[in-house]
């Protein structure tokens, strides 16, 4: 669940970076949008790292089944993902909605 | 029936769609102006969000009292800067 809403998340973003693209703001268009793409683009890299590990924990839960190591793995991974989550809770009303 | 763990997590969900619904309806452009303590009302919402996943889904409540103490100073002092900053540009 958690690995499709990051796909999910992950699309969102290349479309909405591809329209801002396509109406010609890029990375240097002004101050704001330099933090817009760093911060935007920083977390999206995070977040893929994040996918990966989730399909990682996942795919290895589906062969081989749970030990206390994978326990362990799946235990970390959660936390990062969380990690990554709450800091978009931070860096979306940072950017989209403050006035 | 469900069970304890199960609903917590839903009802801290649910408060966290909650705060964030809120915080959507004060960026409505149709609002009234907003003022700065707007914006530092979203970003005070925001740490609390983020304190909260922290506690609940990544299980800080139940770690050690010196990583409590750690993120719960990550949160002030972020939630502090953020909105001081958001202040003075302001």
């Amino acid at each position: 669940m958690a690995f499709l809403c990051g796909v999910g998340f992950a699309v969102a973003k290349c479309i909405e970076y591809q329209g801002k693209f396509d109406a010609g703001v890029t990375l240097f268009h002004n101050e704001y949008f330099v933090f817009y793409y760093v911060l935007t683009g920083v977390h999206l890299v995070h977040l893929l790292v994040g996918v990966g590990v989730l399909a990682y924990g996942y795919a290895k839960l589906t062969l081989r089944g749970l030990d206390a190591i994978s326990l362990q793995e799946i235990e970390s991974s959660a936390s990062y993902w969380h990690m990554v989550d709450l800091l978009w809770i931070v860096i979306f009303p940072l950017l989209y909605l403050l006035p | 029936m469900l069970d304890i763990l199960g609903s917590k997590n839903l009802v801290v969900w649910l408060v966290l769609m909650g705060v964030t619904v809120v915080s959507w309806y004060l960026s409505a452009p149709t609002l009234a102006s907003p003022s700065a303590m707007t914006g530092i009302f979203m970003i005070a919402m925001a740490f609390f969000k983020a304190r909260l996943v922290m506690v609940h889904f990544m299980e800080i409540g139940k770690a050690p009292l010196a990583l409590k103490l750690i993120c719960d100073t990550w949160a002030v002092v972020g939630c502090v800067s953020v909105a001081g900053l958001y202040f003075c540009l302001e």
